[in-house]
């Protein structure tokens, strides 16, 4: 192989070559209003007050991912679980998402740590709610962590 | 059909009432004025015919006033109705008449109509009477139903239609009646007029009007149904064939090969279907199978079966080949429980594979739903720019490079649902490896015990004593015999199996000629020239009328609904109130004139009742009864019921051929002389 980009064996080829950038796929869940609307459900339906830490947002987005997430959950509050054994990942993406809904005036940040629900976030998550066919499988699991993920129990499972 | 004379009596506390209208030939108007018994008079010709079904769909109450049923008032005077009864005098095409009685209050049973064969009523001639059922079950077909005699009588074969729950039932005359008499309370809010829909007929008006022009569209949509009902009875026998010769193939470890999953013309097809069975590590025919074991009995038979110190030897070093083989089974067996174990997991990978994708695709359309919530309408992340300092950003969460595109919501969930596609197929073709492997593995399990079994027989043979007969050659021959006589089964089964398709396949190839054979659309030449009259018709009579909606020249008669559109829309949506009831004169004349000109069912005989003219201008009306009174030249009869202004009735009529029967007062008045007379 010589040097460069081992493009030179099309030179030999001598064929007329065309290259055209694809647009890339983006998974579901990576997409804005996708992670917008959950965190916004999240709040409404999980969070006391509508508001909750960041750490906790984390928390509730990694539980409703999964079926088993929520079921390792569930046991914990239980007590039948000790918090050292469940591994919640972060995900960056949340924090993305959270940035653009503060942009977009859905949630605001009170103070530092926390996140609540603005009025029109309110708006929102109630036209999520009501409409049937969004986050079926997620509303789901919403329905059986109700708000049983306090603070509290977020706490305990970082220390 | 004619009508001659209606006659209605009443028995009463105050002696008797009644009415006597005779018809004639052509144009015939009866007038009285308004509320004063009218209507009951159309009714009761529709009563008299048993088609109470046109104006109700109450089975215990005929439909008719109080001053029938059950008080009469003569001019201020209530008197109680006893009896009452309705005669009508018809006349067929053949110019053979008869009188219809029907007991409408009375004793007799309402459901019955007496049929007198000859003119009671104009001639008071001696006949002989029949009794003839309606409202019940059978009215139509069965020979003492008054509708299949009535239908006789008029010389109309009712077709065979379909209702909506897939049922077969002649078409109802009280389906065909309405259009030729148009009734007053219901009759004049549709250009079809309206028809009973108890009978639950399918596409009811279209065969009304297909059976009154006698056209060849139904009986050519019947053929076609019929000949798609057969097809899709031949498809089902067809794979149910498959199915069983599946099973067949199953229940030998084996898989059929090469039978056509849809029907084919000829048979056999080109690669001769055959049942495949593993032998070793690939598959053999069921044939070739037999002819092998065959060959060995053939082979074995033509030695004794050898006693064991003549055998020693040969068991020896056949006992030592089968567990070698044993081994290399073993070893066989083992790759292939491997393979079977991958192209399983593979399975279930592509199922979790198609699981993620289908999450995927739903979280797209989650997206692509929440974008339109009214919360988000006006969203600057939904349009590509960020909230905060209006730069562009990709819709999505990940890093990108800086000109990296993303796709959009719809060209993801696009792509998305293309991967499926593609594992879908996957999944399909994986699960029909593993299925295949799994038979493989069964016969693989099979051989080995045989062979285990071999081994067994050729080692008692080595112990046991000397002189006996070899053990293991004869459970070879006994084993032999019963595996060929299996394979005989089976390849007899799957040749009956195979033969069966013939017949099916030629079925197949003559229901694909008369499939061809048909025509393209249901209408044939003849129907088409008959809309093109009606069309042509009732173009000439709105022109006539003053018909102002739309152009009347642009008014098509729909091929398939024959409902008269305009450039493709239903007419009736487009016009104004009176131009309807110009319509309908017209829809309804139309088929009238058709039937002077071409062979047709159409019985000739139209009955307006109240045509409405208040609410079109005098000038439609005259024109109406100019048109109407040609009937009489075609030997066609046309009854108006009407309270028009006598006077401007009288001018409308002037020099018209007609009859004018206008009764002063209320229509059904005292009588002197006693009602009953036959």
């Amino acid at each position: 192989m010589r040097s460069g980009n081992g493009l030179e064996a099309l030179v030999e080829l001598d064929v007329p070559f065309i290259f055209r950038a694809r647009p890339t796929a983006v998974p579901g869940d990576l997409r804005p209003a996708w992670r917008i609307g959950l965190i916004v459900m999240l709040l409404k339906q999980c969070c006391r007050q509508q508001r909750s830490s960041l750490t906790r947002l984390h928390v509730l987005n990694w539980a409703v991912r999964s079926e088993s997430n929520v079921q390792n959950l569930m046991s914990l509050l239980s007590g039948r679980f000790s918090p050292d054994t469940l591994l919640v990942r972060f995900d960056p993406a949340v924090n993305r998402a959270v940035d653009f809904a503060i942009g977009e005036g859905l949630i605001a940040r009170p103070d530092g740590a926390r996140v609540q629900l603005t009025a029109l976030g309110h708006t929102f998550a109630e036209q999520i709610v009501e409409h049937d066919d969004l986050f079926i499988a997620e509303k789901k699991f919403t329905a059986a962590l109700k708000t049983k993920v306090s603070e509290a129990l977020v706490d305990t499972l970082f220390k | 059909m004619r009508l001659r004379q209606l006659q209605i009596r009443l028995s009463t506390t105050n002696g008797p009432y009644g009415v006597s209208i005779p018809f004639t030939e052509g144009l015939v108007v009866i007038w009285a004025d308004n509320s004063m018994g009218k209507s009951t008079c159309a009714r009761a010709i529709l009563v008299a015919l048993g088609m109470e079904a046109m104006l109700t769909t109450s089975q215990k109450d005929l439909p008719l006033t109080g001053a029938m049923t059950t008080k009469l008032d003569d001019d201020g005077e209530v008197h109680e109705v006893l009896e009452s009864e309705i005669w009508l005098e018809l006349q067929n095409s053949d110019n053979e008449v008869i009188t219809v009685q029907r007991t409408v209050k009375g004793s007799r049973d309402k459901n019955i109509i007496t049929v007198h064969r000859g003119a009671v009523l104009s001639e008071f001639t001696e006949c002989s009477s029949v009794d003839f059922f309606v409202n019940r079950a059978g009215g139509a077909t069965r020979p003492a139903g008054f509708h299949s005699y009535l239908a006789e009588f008029l010389g109309w074969d009712l077709p065979v239609v379909q209702t909506y729950e897939g049922s077969e039932v002649p078409l109802y005359l009280q389906c065909i009646l309405p259009y030729v008499m148009t009734e007053q309370t219901r009759g004049w809010s549709s250009v079809q007029p309206p028809v009973p829909n108890q009978f639950r007929i399918r596409d009811v008006h279209k065969r009304a009007v297909e059976f009154l022009l006698d056209m060849d569209a139904h009986r050519i949509a019947l053929k076609r149904q019929a000949l798609q009902l057969e097809k899709n009875r031949l498809e089902a026998r067809w794979s149910s064939r498959v199915r069983s010769a599946n099973v067949l193939a199953k229940s030998a470890g084996g898989i059929a090969h090469g039978i056509p999953t849809e029907p084919t013309t000829t048979w056999p097809p080109q690669q001769q279907p055959s049942l495949k069975v593993p032998d070793n590590n690939t598959w053999i025919g069921i044939g070739d199978r037999l002819r092998i074991r065959v060959l060995k009995q053939e082979s074995l038979s033509k030695s004794e079966v050898p006693e064991v110190a003549d055998a020693a030897a040969i068991a020896t070093s056949e006992l030592a080949e089968s567990e070698k083989l044993l081994i290399a089974r073993q070893a066989v067996l083992s790759r292939l429980l491997e393979a079977l174990d991958a192209e399983e997991h593979e399975v279930t990978r592509v199922q979790q594979r198609l699981e993620a994708l289908r999450e995927d695709i739903a979280h797209n359309k989650d997206s692509r739903t929440l974008r339109r919530l009214g919360a988000r309408t006006d969203s600057e992340v939904d349009q590509g720019s960020c909230p905060v300092c209006h730069q562009h950003i990709a819709d999505a969460l990940l890093p990108l490079s800086p000109d990296q595109q993303v796709m959009s919501l719809d060209q993801n969930i696009k792509f998305l649902e293309e991967q499926m596609r593609t594992f879908e197929a996957m999944l399909e073709q994986g699960k029909r490896v593993a299925a295949a492997r799994a038979l493989q593995t069964e016969a693989n399990r099979a051989e080995i015990a045989r062979l285990r079994e071999r081994i067994r027989y050729l080692r008692e043979t080595l112990s046991s004593r000397e002189t006996s007969p070899s053990i293991a050659s004869v459970y070879e021959r006994v084993e032999l015999a019963r595996d060929i006589q299996e394979d005989e089964k089976l390849l007899r089964g799957f040749g009956d199996a195979m033969s069966s398709f013939d017949g099916l396949a030629s079925e197949w190839a003559s229901l694909q000629t008369s499939l061809s054979k048909l025509p393209k659309e249901d209408l044939s030449a003849s129907d088409l020239s008959k809309l093109k009259l009606w069309q042509e018709s009732i173009h000439r009579q709105l022109e006539r009328y003053d018909f102002k909606s739309v152009p009347w020249s642009e008014i098509e008669l729909s091929p398939f609904s024959y409902k008269p559109e305009i450039e493709g829309f239903e007419l009736q949506t487009a016009i104004s109130a009176s131009d309807l009831i110009r319509t309908i004169w017209a829809y309804q004349s139309g088929l009238l004139e058709v039937a002077r000109e071409c062979a047709t069912n159409h019985p000739g005989l139209l009955i307006f009742d109240e045509p409405r003219q208040q609410s079109t201008r005098d000038v439609s009306f005259v024109a109406l009864l100019e048109r109407a009174s040609a009937s009489s030249k075609f030997g066609q009869q046309v009854i108006f019921f009407t309270s028009e202004d006598e006077e401007r009735l009288q001018r409308h009529l002037d020099g018209l051929p007609h009859t004018l029967h206008a009764i002063k007062g209320r229509v059904i008045q005292r009588v002197n002389r006693p009602a009953a007379q036959a």
